[in-house]
């Protein structure tokens, strides 16, 4: 394949080992290669390794043959243990992706877990080239808990049409809105006005400040884009948070942050990233109910911290326009494991009912259904 | 003095002979003799319970330290003596002298009142909220709370009169803890320059009023009042002992009142504001560790200018604490399961006896 048009990097971390999530990652990567077969839309998903308990099989073994077609190629990356890097920490999963964005093909990069689905229209938007150099994507987020597909194959509009009914709420990260997934999937027109609705109900058609609501994991720019900002921050905090740092770090070099309309959303199968509550409760020697409460291993960067970072930095200077771009670093220049030659494997076969369905409609000729890519309106 | 059992409310605060935050023994003694004065005034049972927890050795401990108060008709001053081979006994003691809220556990499970108020010693009463606890009209069940005034009368610690307390609390007020954040009140203070001391405790309550109303437009959503909450948390006994006190975690005290106050809204008691009158003046002071830096949560934020470039970092600090992710867990959780407490029985080291001395 030449350079691809996207690339979308995932970690792939001792989470992503576990049965659900390998479930779900096999749903993500046979879903997305099909729907950029569909769409003629050529692309990559890089799949970052590292299993930071040190006790998993490689990804490539677990996920077994990689849907890979002639528009969508797949490509897992290993990172190996920590005694080789020198120190590194690469455990958590803005580090992972750095390394992926750092070795990514695609003129557009996009930052994020193989915890969802795309959305047909998202799909239309990636396949209509409308990206632009100068400016940082997101989409609207839908919690889903969707029901499972084979994924050998997946129909990814069978896959959305599941998401649409498992769907319980659309996110902009800290605000939530909630709504009835299986009554809004009645019909695309219902759908629509729903999303339409919790849109709004988001704020989403007037935002001030779009860095403030981060979109959870989702973050679009050109690849240039994310190589003049180095990457996400390599601080040594929990790192929910960081694509709101590279939205700064973007809107002080002048571009602006766009968000795609809100037909063109993605879902996040996001109880995969809970922690179940029971693990707290317990019965103590006397049998009386217990709640504990753990500190993290490292100091947490959330949400209210980083939203006052981003006071502290914007009361130190102004922001383009109202004054000149500045560059803010964050990490040194090898971010991402920039020294380091790090080994790969690429995606070779496709399941045969997946290749079906693609081959069927590319002898077709069918062009991609449904309605046209929507514009966008530049926000910052 | 109050027999035991007669006792309407216990204040319960901890502090050690340190000079935490500047003029400590300053803010204590204006604290203490308000109180003291208060009680007589309203004739209302008040039990001060001080709990010295791991007292320096180069310094007296509180329980004799002169000119901090003593006892009379209606206050009972009680000194809890926790030593230092208990402090030390802890994770972390070489780097937190006082553990609050363990500390203001042992006060409260020694606590006679049938209410226990838990404070801080940088805390006075407005008048309005003496007179309002002096009709012993608290009941249990509930989680009473008061809007934190800061007054910064700092200065005037060593001249300032009791006579004059109340009304230079008012004038010097700095920031408004309400439900909804921390309200800056430079403006307010400029509004009541020359206003009369008579008037002054009704134009402090109209103020927070109209002040309270504005943000709950703006941010309607917030439901506990959790601001500056471990300065006024005031509950039956019976109620303390049920959740047994606030949760024993050997790590810097931040957000831990949060926790007791999700933990006590879960169980069913109901949170009530006293009216906004009824303020809890704090003297304002050097900040604490926590909010010393840039950041809550314990990050140092730094931003260095290398040319026409600027470098952002961030450097965690070596204290663990918790930060609103942690609460939000818990809260999850004890919603799930609102029967379940943090602490075991032994609560407030219910095993032990602690020197007490009633200081008289």
């Amino acid at each position: 394949m030449s350079e691809p048009y996207l690339s979308i990097v995932c970690a792939f971390g001792h989470a992503q080992r576990s049965p659900a999530w390998l479930k779900q990652t096999r749903q993500f990567l046979s879903a997305t290669a099909i729907q950029a077969a569909r769409h003629r839309l050529s692309l990559e998903i890089i799949l970052v390794d590292r299993d930071s308990a040190g006790e998993g099989t490689a990804a490539a073994n677990l996920l077994g043959a990689l849907p890979c077609n002639e528009f969508a190629d797949i490509r897992i990356i290993s990172v190996p243990g920590a005694e080789i890097l020198n120190g590194h920490v690469i455990d958590r999963e803005r580090r992972l992706q750095n390394i992926g964005i750092r070795r990514a093909r695609g003129a557009f990069v996009l930052a994020t877990g193989t915890d969802v689905i795309f959305g047909s229209g998202l799909v239309k938007l990636f396949a209509a080239r409308v990206l632009r150099e100068g400016s940082t994507y997101h989409a609207l987020r839908i919690d889903t808990a969707p029901a499972y597909l084979d994924p050998s194959c997946v129909d990814p509009a069978e896959a959305e049409t599941l998401c649409r009914q498992g769907a319980f709420a659309a996110s902009l990260p800290p605000l939530r809105i909630g709504f009835d997934g299986r009554g809004a999937s009645m019909s695309d027109t219902i759908w629509d006005e729903t999303i339409r609705r919790a849109g709004a109900e988001l704020g989403m058609d007037r935002m001030a400040n779009v860095v403030r609501f981060s979109l959870g994991n989702f973050l679009l720019m050109s690849r240039e884009n994310w190589l003049r900002i180095g990457g996400f921050p390599e601080w040594n905090v929990s790192d929910p948070y960081f694509d709101r740092i590279a939205l700064v770090q973007a809107r002080y070099l002048g571009w602006p942050t766009t968000i795609a309309p809100v037909s063109c959303h993605y879902f996040s199968v996001s109880a995969l990233r809970d922690v179940p509550i029971e693990r707290d409760l317990y019965l103590d020697e006397d049998g009386d109910l217990r709640i504990k409460i753990e500190l993290p291993p490292i100091r947490h960067l959330n949400n209210w911290q980083s939203a006052k970072l981003l006071t502290l930095l914007n009361n130190a200077l102004p922001i383009p326009p109202a004054g000149p771009p500045v560059e803010v670093r964050v990490n040194a220049s090898d971010w991402g494991l920039g020294g380091f030659d790090l080994p790969e494997v690429t995606g070779a076969t496709l399941p045969a009912s997946a290749t079906d369905i693609i081959a069927q409609e590319l002898r077709l000729g069918a062009a991609p259904s449904g309605r046209t890519a929507p514009t966008m309106e530049n926000r910052t | 003095m109050t027999p035991p059992e007669d006792i309407y409310l216990s204040v319960v605060a901890t502090s050690r002979n340190d000079d935490h935050g500047g003029k400590i023994m300053g803010r204590m003694r204006h604290c203490f003799a308000s109180l003291s004065e208060q009680a007589a005034r309203y004739r209302l049972p008040i039990q001060l319970v001080l709990v010295d927890w791991n007292p320096p050795s180069d310094r007296p401990p509180l329980a004799e330290v002169p000119d901090l108060g003593a006892s009379h008709e209606f206050f009972r001053f009680d000194v809890i003596t926790v030593p230092p081979e208990v402090h030390a006994a802890l994770p972390l003691a070489n780097d937190i002298p006082l553990f609050q809220y363990y500390a203001k556990n042992v006060g409260i499970r020694r606590a006679l009142g049938r209410f226990i108020l838990a404070t801080n010693v940088d805390i006075i009463f407005a008048e309005r909220l003496a007179e309002h606890l002096g009709k012993c009209t608290l009941e249990p069940g509930r989680m009473y709370r008061s809007d934190r005034v800061d007054t910064d009368i700092g200065d005037q610690l060593d001249t300032l009169t009791p006579e004059r307390r109340q009304e230079a609390c008012i004038r010097n007020l700095v920031q408004i803890q309400t439900r909804y954040g921390t309200a800056p009140a430079a403006r307010l203070a400029e509004r009541i320059a020359d206003r009369p001391p008579v008037e002054l405790p009704d134009v402090l309550g109209q103020m927070i009023s109209a002040l309270v109303a504005e943000l709950k437009v703006k941010m309607p959503k917030f439901d506990l009042h959790l601001t500056a909450c471990g300065d006024f948390q005031l509950l039956a006994r019976e109620d303390w002992a049920r959740l047994r006190g606030y949760a024993e975690l050997p790590i810097h005290s931040w957000h831990i009142d949060s926790l007791f106050a999700y933990q006590a809204d879960a169980a069913g008691l109901k949170e009530e504001m006293l009216p906004p009158d009824c303020a809890a003046f704090h003297i304002h002071h050097a900040p604490g560790w926590a909010n010393q830096g840039n950041m809550e949560g314990g990050l140092d934020v730094a931003l260095q200018r290398d040319g026409d470039k600027l470098q952002l970092s961030i450097v965690p600090r070596d204290m663990p604490l918790l930060v609103t992710d942690e609460v939000d867990r818990f809260i999850t959780g004890i919603r799930h399961e609102p029967r379940a407490t943090v602490n075991n029985r032994n609560w407030g080291y219910g095993d032990r006896e602690f020197q007490m001395v009633t200081r008289v």
